[in-house]
């Protein structure tokens, strides 16, 4: 998020490294993402930021990180990846309330290979959302399918119909289904934009069972996924368990089946 | 904390004990700062002046923080790493004749070198004068005052409330006349910093500094510069030296709407790390007893002030154990979730310790002092149309409230609220879809030093809502501050306004006050 690093206490005494970096990446849709988490240098120290580096180069100095951003908690999304197989690198430096700052050259490293592919997504033209509640007609829910960002879905806010919403897309036949893509809206606005989802499956429209639930970062504008052990189904839900600013929105949904 | 604070490498700052956070240092404990050659600012380390808060009957925080470069971008006002002492003085008169307390103590760099000193041992209701010095460097001289002794029965409490202070929206000129007042105490509701990133050059006071990559500052440097930059206002800074102050913090010195771990756009795993700094720069630059501390994402921040057996102040922190909101939040008209009677807006300890308190309330007036409407509001002429965010959102919360308040009986109940941005005067009511029911209590909400901007005097739906409310008396859309004048008999609040903030120089005016006559519960228009 911020690209400037601070020269906070480099006359001052040095930190000790952060503890237990660890990079995960899940086989992700279409770009891959890559989950970094860490803990502070020592339990409970006061912290000011964390800057992160990421590089392709298995021996990369700061000057050659392709990822170099400043944030003030202990995890971090680098997404937006190619499914392009590549191994990336990581190394973390903290900066704390006192501004000492730890070593790049003492942090530790870790490294983690992304997909090499995207999965089969499912043809939108079969495709037809509805929804618990849109503000109509200019907020319905097909817009979702339509593979335009600049429409999108709105819950209705005139007058305003509460939480929870749930977007269904039924896929007109029982097919394998195992994740989803979410843009949201890309219009400058963060209302509704989705925080916390689940992800519920159906057969026949009726019952259905639970698939996947999670949080996504309302800040992340360029759109993210939910993933979930292939299952058969015709129906999808996407329930919004919360929302920004207590709406529900969406500029595009993508279905996947499990890879051939 | 009972480290020692090192000075340099070879001397420490000994206190007996060496318990430097616990600032008790009375004249004979104070022992000379160790003869290491501390690294002192050429520049006035002063830049963002001097404080006092939390008082009781035989004491006062006092604090300042030294920054002579007062936004430099690290967060820590052009401070080297190494701890500073920094000599502190307090008198019984404005030109230090009578020296009462001498002391030193430390300003160090993991606190961004602010420095609390909590004194004990002084004299309960009395006016003292205290400076700091570092090396040539003399701070302002700062006023403040202990509060009367629990059995006192002192003839009348003179204070103001104050709430929501957007730098970018506008002057402090509200404070200019607050420190002309003739006070005791002032408590601010909230509000103290925005989080937001720069609105853009269209508003009266753009803010300086580097900006953040996105809409909100995150990270402590960050929180630490926007509080030096609120403290370098020289209206401010005033109202700080005048008196002493009682502060609670409300949504923006965090992230706009948070509520307890959940926040609008990170989960709440990494909201965390941000609440903890945001808590942490909040106790650094705020005149907060040492108990206070944030431990993480965490902090104690409700408490008592008693005044005597005039009155008592619940002071309360509606933001850091609420449930979420209702529904999904915001303002809704069928939202059954309002009524669910395990969420609580102070959260179960705190409202356990609230009703404890009111249960027990010994003095004559019972306040609480807190962030968001407590009465019942229904908004743009619904009935049913309230806002999430609000006590109307956690209405179970506020009927237990006032069970308390009737079966205590608690006497001569006052909620002071902020947040709003608007003066209103309300009666509470027992129920408040009946007008002849029992009136329990009043509510003052205090408007805005500088958030919204100049504002208007009566708000276009402010009609409307008198009407569908008619527990409301007063409804004013300026800015400004709230004095109120308490004695054994009478409450009394005037509403005192400015025409505008968008400029600096607008005179200040009582716009409308109230009267509640102790034992005879409603506002009585003055």
């Amino acid at each position: 998020m911020h690209a400037s690093i601070t020269a906070a206490g480099q006359a001052g005494p040095r930190l000790p490294p952060v503890r237990n970096l660890r990079a995960t990446t899940t086989q992700a849709p279409v770009s891959q993402t890559v989950v970094l988490e860490w803990e502070a240098p020592e339990p409970g120290l006061a912290m000011d930021h964390y800057v992160v580096y990421g590089a392709a180069l298995s021996d990369f100095s700061p000057s050659q990180a392709t990822l170099k951003v400043r944030v003030p908690w202990t995890t971090h999304l680098h997404s937006g990846l190619p499914a392009d197989g590549r191994t990336w690198h990581y190394r973390v430096v903290g900066v704390d309330a006192a501004g000492r700052v730890s070593r790049f050259r003492g942090s530790t490293q870790v490294s983690v290979t992304t997909a090499s592919r995207g999965l089969p997504r499912i043809p939108a033209g079969n495709l037809v959302a509805t929804a618990t509640s849109a503000q109509q007609p200019d907020y319905a829910a097909e817009f979702v399918l339509d593979g335009d960002p600049a429409t999108f879905w709105h819950s209705q806010y005139d007058p305003r119909v509460p939480m929870p919403h749930a977007l269904t897309v039924d896929m007109g036949e029982v097919r394998p289904v195992t994740a989803l893509t979410y843009l949201p809206r890309q219009d400058g606005e963060h209302g509704g934009t989705v925080t916390a989802y689940a992800v519920a499956l159906s057969t026949d429209g009726s019952t259905f069972t639970p698939a996947t639930t999670g949080h996504w970062w309302a800040l992340d504008t360029e759109g993210t996924f939910a993933i979930w052990p292939a299952t058969q189904a015709r129906y999808v839900r996407l329930e919004v368990l919360a929302g920004y600013r207590g709406h529900a929105s969406a500029a595009e949904i993508g279905l996947f089946e499990p890879p051939a | 904390m009972a480290d020692q604070l090192t000075l340099g490498r070879r001397g420490l700052l000994a206190g007996a004990g060496g318990a430097v956070g616990l600032y008790s240092l009375g004249q004979r404990r104070a022992r000379p700062v160790a003869a290491a050659p501390q690294r002192l600012p050429r520049d006035d380390p002063f830049t963002l002046g001097v404080a006092s808060g939390d008082p009781s009957p035989d004491g006062v925080v006092l604090w300042t923080r030294l920054a002579p470069e007062p936004l430099a971008e690290d967060g820590h006002g052009g401070m080297p790493p190494q701890p500073v002492a920094v000599r502190y003085e307090v008198a019984t008169d404005e030109h230090f004749r009578a020296i009462v307390r001498r002391g030193t103590a430390p300003a160090r760099a993991e606190f961004a070198h602010a420095v609390h000193v909590e004194l004990d041992g002084l004299l309960p209701h009395r006016w003292y004068w205290y400076r700091f010095r570092l090396g040539a460097h003399v701070s302002p001289t700062g006023r403040t005052r202990t509060l009367p002794e629990p059995g006192a029965q002192p003839a009348a409490l003179p204070f103001a409330f104050v709430s929501c202070q957007d730098w970018q929206t506008g002057y402090y000129t509200a404070y200019r006349h607050l420190a002309a007042e003739d006070l005791d105490l002032v408590v601010h509701l909230g509000d103290y910093i925005y989080e937001y990133a720069s609105y853009g050059p269209d508003y009266p006071r753009p803010q300086p500094g580097t900006e953040p990559g996105d809409d909100s500052i995150r990270t402590l440097a960050e929180y630490r510069n926007r509080y030096a930059l609120y403290r370098t206002d020289a209206d401010l800074q005033a109202a700080h030296r005048a008196f002493a102050w009682v502060t609670t913090l409300d949504d923006h010195e965090v992230q706009d709407s948070w509520a307890d771990e959940t926040n609008l756009q990170v989960p709440p795993s990494a909201f965390r790390d941000q609440r903890a700094a945001a808590l942490r720069a909040y106790y650094e630059h705020m005149p907060l007893r040492r108990r206070a501390l944030p431990q993480g994402p965490d902090m104690r921040l409700y408490r008592r002030v008693a005044y005597g057996d005039l009155a008592t102040f619940n002071v309360l922190d509606t933001r850091q154990f609420r449930a979420a909101p209702a529904c999904g939040g915001g303002r809704l008209s069928d939202c059954d979730e309002r009524w669910d009677p395990a969420r609580s807006l102070p959260g179960a300890e705190q409202e356990r310790w609230l009703h404890a308190g009111l249960a027990d309330a010994e003095t004559r007036w019972n306040v609480l002092a807190q962030q968001v409407f407590f009465s019942q509001w229904a908004m743009d002429g619904d009935p049913e149309l309230f806002s999430m965010d609000a006590w109307d959102g956690y209405a179970s919360s506020r009927e237990r409230v006032l069970r308390t308040v009737t079966e205590a009986p608690v006497p001569n109940f006052i909620v002071l609220t902020g947040d709003i941005h608007l003066n209103i005067a309300a009666d509470i009511k027992a129920d408040f879809t009946d007008p002849d029911s029992a009136t329990l209590g009043s509510e003052f909400a205090g408007t805005s030093v500088s958030s919204a901007g100049d504002g208007t005097d009566l708000p276009w739906w402010a009609p409307t809502d008198l009407q569908t409310n008619p527990h409301f008396a007063f409804i004013n859309g300026q800015r400004g501050y709230v004095r109120c004048h308490v004695t054994r008999g009478r409450w009394r609040s005037d509403y005192r306004v400015v025409p505008y903030v968008s400029t600096p120089g607008a005179p200040v005016s009582t716009r409308r006050s109230f009267v509640v006559e102790a034992g005879h519960p409603g506002l009585q228009e003055v």
